[in-house]
């Protein structure tokens, strides 16, 4: 009894430790964005044109870069990503499961800079000779996080499969389906809602992703006019100018900082509510 | 296959372990103070090895920390850093209490595509293809030469490093164009552009020297190539200064700025493809930065 309190009151000190640095985080960046957000007007922000030298912070266009290139990369990984993990949850051999299993978590653990090395020598220069443009582009860009988000789309979408109640899966199959038939008929479409939340946990995942992106998507300001146009997205605007910035410039990359965890914390909250929505 | 990735990590952790336990005990066994220098990421081609002769030559470990020139001046401020490299100007507010040095000078060098070789250019030329004026390499075609590869047709796509770094800073102080075209590619570091030109034939880069390879080909400007000798003699256009920075002159930063104007220091800088600065010593003539402050 006395052991159980202890554990408690300890897991406890260490979730409001872990509160707390997200508070202290918060905190920080909220100070360093104090200069910009002085000086600017909170419209101002909105703009499409990034020029620091010119004075011009706007964030409008790195937004777009983000939501663009995730939402592409989200749009080339969603079905795959779903298919493979229902794959996994329902139809696969043992033997077969276990060594793409074992493939997806390896590719999890690939490391963005190498991810972005392969779109760099491989994705960019296939791109430029067969479709045009720069090859370092919002497709380059979008396709890398493809990659890097299929491993969280894969396991989740297993996971949410098998936790649905055997006896959905066992009364189709009673009722004369094949397994095949129930996946599609039964599990999936009451997997629904879960699923829409491993998309938006995806997505956060997306956002947040940084030197796959800055290696392969070329980096310009000017708003893309076709996917094989060069994004700049927010992460890759804070990894490129953070070193040299200061001043003002140095307070808008910390803004769009605070923008990147604004994004990244309504994903996480939508994926939350859709996944309670899913176990209700 | 969780067990697995752990155990790699731990592997990771250890070896990590290790190695910081050797490089500090190799710096424990060296008795004189380290040279702490932190700052700009594109001084460190100049600083890696210019360190490593001053530790052969004085026995002094020499401490790089190089994360961005600004980082570098917050170090120096705040008494981590006896010396702060930065490659770009000094904002009237870190000019009034740290004082720069002259150390080196580098060449910022206008690459293309091996298969560009020939390609000339002129400042004013450069200038209209940084503002976006020049937007096909057919407008660069050459009156005079009989040079049609360099001027085979397509696109011309800029790649140039992110704002605030000094390769962009001082490019733009050399060819005041009135704007850079926004479509412009832009990669973090020299090698970046590098690769990024080395890849693509219809990509025009702006690079510190010190990245140049086989892989790129160096366009001359104005008629001249980016060499250390036109360089060192002020005639290639596009050159700049890079500084270390001191808030006082501690004992190893003393130490090190005279190792930089010894025979050796200046060969190791020109080693590491940089250009020594001219230093006259016998007249403290009115010239930027001098070795004291």
């Amino acid at each position: 009894m006395r052991r159980d309190q202890l554990l408690r009151q300890v897991t406890g000190l260490l979730a409001l430790c872990a509160a707390l640095a997200l508070l202290l985080l918060l905190g920080m960046l909220l100070a360093e964005s104090r200069p910009l957000l002085g000086h600017e007007a909170p419209l101002g922000l909105w703009r499409a044109v990034w020029a620091p030298s010119q004075g011009v912070y706007g964030l409008g266009g790195l937004l777009l870069g983000s939501v663009l290139t995730v939402g592409l990369g989200l749009l080339v990984a969603a079905l795959p990503g779903i298919w493979l993990g229902a794959w996994l949850a329902e139809l696969a051999p043992t033997a077969a499961g276990v060594l793409v299993r074992l493939a997806v978590d390896a590719l999890a653990t690939v490391p963005g800079v190498v991810l972005g090395f392969a779109g760099l020598w491989l994705l960019a220069p296939l791109i430029r000779t067969h479709l045009g443009g720069p090859g370092l582009s919002l497709l380059a860009g979008a396709l890398v996080l493809a990659v890097a988000m299929l491993p969280t789309v894969v396991t989740l979408t297993e996971a949410a499969l098998r936790a649905q109640p055997r006896a959905w899966r066992d009364g189709a199959l009673a009722l004369g389906a094949t397994r095949r038939l129930a996946l599609a008929t039964v599990l999936l479409p009451a997997a629904r809602p879960r699923l829409r939340g491993v998309l938006a946990l995806a997505l956060g995942r997306g956002v947040g992703e940084t030197m796959a992106l800055v290696m392969v998507t070329g980096n310009a300001v000017a708003l893309p006019h076709s996917p094989l146009d060069s994004v700049r997205t927010l992460t890759g605007n804070l990894v490129l100018e953070m070193a040299y910035a200061t001043g003002v410039h140095r307070s808008a990359l910390f803004v769009s900082g605070l923008l990147l965890l604004l994004v990244t914390g309504l994903c996480l909250l939508v994926a939350g509510a859709w996944r309670e929505e899913g176990a209700a | 296959m969780f067990v697995l990735r752990h155990i790699w990590t731990w592997l990771l952790l250890v070896v990590l372990a290790l190695g910081v336990g050797a490089c500090y005990g190799r710096g424990a066994a060296l008795h004189k103070a380290p040279l702490r220098i932190a700052g700009s990421t594109s001084m460190l081609p100049l600083l890696e090895p210019l360190a490593a002769a001053f530790t052969q030559a004085t026995g002094r470990p020499v401490r790089l920390n190089l994360v961005g020139s600004t980082a570098g001046l917050v170090a120096l401020e705040a008494g981590a850093a006896d010396l702060a490299a930065v490659s770009r100007a000094l904002s009237p507010a870190e000019a009034a209490w740290a004082t720069p040095h002259a150390v080196a000078r580098d060449g910022l060098a206008v690459v293309v595509h091996p298969r560009r070789a020939g390609l000339r250019l002129t400042l004013t030329q450069l200038q209209r293809v940084l503002s976006g004026e020049i937007q096909r390499w057919e407008q660069l075609a050459p009156a005079r030469q009989p040079a049609p590869q360099p001027a085979s047709p397509g696109p011309l796509r800029v790649v140039l490093r992110e704002e605030g770094s000094g390769t962009r800073d001082a490019l733009l102080d050399v060819v005041q164009p009135p704007a850079i075209r926004l479509d412009a590619l832009v990669q973090g570091s020299s090698g970046a552009v590098a690769a990024t030109v080395a890849a693509d034939p219809n990509a025009l880069g702006v690079i510190s020297m010190y990245a140049l390879s086989s892989r790129v080909h160096a366009v001359p400007v104005n008629g001249v190539l980016p060499t250390a000798g036109a360089i060192a003699g002020g005639r290639y256009p596009l050159a700049r200064s890079l500084y270390l920075c001191t808030q006082g002159e501690t004992a190893p930063a003393r130490d090190f700025f005279a190792f930089i104007d010894s025979p050796e220091g200046r060969r190791a800088i020109a080693a590491a493809g940089f250009v020594p600065e001219p230093r006259p010593e016998p007249q403290p003539e009115p010239h930027e930065g001098g070795s004291q402050p």
